[in-house]
C-alpha cells in the first residue's frame, strides 16, 4: 500500500486509469505468489487433514522415497514413520540434513520439487 | 556400487592374487624371499594409499558439511584418525629401511639420517591414536543416529554382546593395572601407551554392535553401507589382533602365520571405502542433476 501511494506521489500527471491498471497488475502478481507459495507449502508439508492429497503430493512423496531409499536406506521410511509421521519434505529434510548436509539437501530438494 | 568403492576394491583385489603368489611360492618353497618383498614393498604402498585416498574421501565428507553441522565433526575425526594410520604406515616402513643395510657395507643411510623407535612411534600412531580419534568420531555418529530414532530396539543378542565385550575390557584393565603395580617395573611409555589398544578395541567394537543394529534399522543405501564398513573394518582389525595374539601363543602353524598378515588389508580397504560411501550420497543428488542436463 505504502508503495502504491509513493507510485502516485512522484508522478501526480499519471492518469488514474494507468494508477488503476498498475494496482491491478499488482494485485494479480500477490494473487499469483501467493497461491504458489500455498501450493509449495502443500508439497513441503504433505497432505494436512482438511484436504484430500493431488497427484503432485504422490509424486513429491514418492521421489522423495526414492531419494531415502537411495542416500539413507531401504527402511528409512520406517524411521519417519515409527515417529508418527509421514514421509514429505518438512518431516524429512532433518534427518536427511543430519546424515548428507544442508548443500546437499538443498539439492535434493530441488530434484524433488523440479517442474512441479 | 559407486566409483571410489569399486576402485577401492578393484586394487584390494589385483593386490591380494599378487600377494597369493608371493605366498604359493613360500607354500612350495618354504622361502620367505617374495613374501617378504611382497608384504615390504606392495604391503607398505597398499597402505599408504588406502590411507591417503580415506584421508582425501574423509576430508571431502567433512567439507560437505557445514561448521555448525554435528556430522563435521565426526568426519573432522576420521580424518584425523585416518592420516594416524598413514604416517603409521610411513613410520614402519621408514624403520624398517633405517635397518636396512647398504651392499657391501654394515651400515644404512637412513640409520645416520632417521632417529630410533620410529616403529614404536608408528605403532602408537597407527593403534591407540587413529582408535581414539576413530571412537570420537563414532561417539558423534551413534549420538546423531540416535536423535533420530535411527539407533533403536537394541535386541538381547546386541545387549548379550556389549555385555561380553564390557566383562573382556574390565578384565583387561585389570590386567594393566596389575602391570602398573609395584611388584612389576614401570613400563616404557609407548608400551604403556600400546596396552590400551585393547580396551579402545573393545569400545570401537561395542560402538560397532550399535552401528550395526542402526544399519539393520534403516536398510541398505549409501549412508548405511558408510557405517557398515566401519563395522567390517572395525571387526577385520579384531580379527587380526586375534591373529597376533594366536602367534604369541604359539597356536598358529608358520603358513598360517603368514596368512594371517592378509587381514590387514581387507580392513584397510574398508576403512577406505567407508567415506567413499558417503560421498557418493552426499553427490548423488548434484550428479543426478547434472546426468539430468545433458
Amino acid at each position: 500500500m505504502d508503495r502504491r501511494r509513493t507510485l502516485s506521489e512522484i508522478d501526480g500527471g499519471v492518469s488514474p486509469s494507468l494508477i488503476f491498471a498498475a494496482q491491478s497488475g499488482e494485485d494479480l502478481a500477490i494473487d499469483e505468489l501467493s497461491r504458489k507459495m500455498l501450493s509449495w507449502s502443500r508439497l513441503w508439508f504433505g497432505p494436512s487433514g482438511g484436504c484430500a492429497p493431488t497427484e503432485e503430493h504422490y509424486l513429491v512423496r514418492e521421489r522423495l522415497l526414492s531419494w531415502l531409499k537411495r542416500c539413507i536406506g531401504l527402511q528409512a521410511r520406517s524411521v519417519l514413520t515409527s515417529r508418527g509421521e509421514d514421509v514429505s519434505l518438512a518431516t524429512s529434510t532433518s534427518l536427511l540434513t543430519a546424515f548428507l548436509g544442508r548443500r546437499a539437501v538443498r539439492e535434493l530438494s530441488r530434484r524433488v520439487l523440479n517442474d512441479l | 556400487m559407486p566409483r571410489f568403492v569399486l576402485w577401492i576394491w578393484r586394487v584390494c583385489a589385483i593386490h591380494c592374487v599378487i600377494g597369493l603368489a608371493a605366498y604359493l611360492h613360500f607354500l612350495v618353497t618354504g622361502s620367505f624371499r617374495y613374501l617378504t618383498w611382497y608384504f615390504l614393498i606392495l604391503g607398505t604402498l597398499f597402505f599408504l594409499l588406502t590411507t591417503a585416498a580415506e584421508f582425501f574421501l574423509a576430508f571431502e565428507c567433512r567439507a560437505g558439511f557445514e561448521a555448525d553441522e554435528p556430522m563435521r565433526m565426526a568426519w573432522t575425526f576420521i580424518a584425523l584418525s585416518s592420516v594416524s594410520r598413514f604416517a603409521a604406515a610411513a613410520l614402519i616402513s621408514l624403520d624398517h629401511w633405517r635397518g636396512a643395510p647398504i651392499p657391501g657395507s654394515t651400515s644404512s643411510v637412513l640409520a645416520v639420517i632417521l632417529p630410533r623407535g620410529l616403529a614404536q612411534a608408528g605403532e602408537v600412531a597407527g593403534g591407540p591414536l587413529s582408535m581414539i580419534f576413530l571412537a570420537v568420531a563414532l561417539s558423534r555418529v551413534l549420538q546423531v543416529q540416535r536423535r533420530f530414532g535411527v539407533l533403536r530396539g537394541l535386541t538381547r543378542k546386541d545387549l548379550l554382546l556389549i555385555g561380553l565385550i564390557v566383562a573382556f575390557t574390565v578384565g583387561e584393565i585389570a590386567n594393566i593395572a596389575r602391570y602398573l603395580g609395584p611388584s612389576f617395573q614401570s613400563p616404557p611409555l609407548t608400551k604403556a601407551i600400546l596396552w590400551l589398544s585393547d580396551p579402545l578395541l573393545s569400545l570401537l567394537l561395542v560402538q560397532a554392535v550399535l552401528i550395526r543394529r542402526s544399519v539393520i534399522n534403516v536398510g541398505l543405501g549409501l549412508i548405511s553401507q558408510c557405517w557398515g564398513m566401519y563395522v567390517i573394518a572395525i571387526v577385520t582389525t579384531l580379527a587380526g589382533d586375534a591373529s597376533i595374539w594366536a602367534f604369541g601363543q604359539g597356536f598358529l602353524s608358520e603358513p598360517l602365520i603368514a596368512l594371517t598378515w592378509y587381514i590387514w588389508f581387507f580392513a584397510a580397504a574398508a576403512f577406505a571405502s567407508a567415506p567413499a560411501y558417503q560421498l557418493a550420497a552426499m553427490t548423488l543428488p548434484f550428479h543426478e542433476g547434472a546426468m539430468r542436463k545433458r
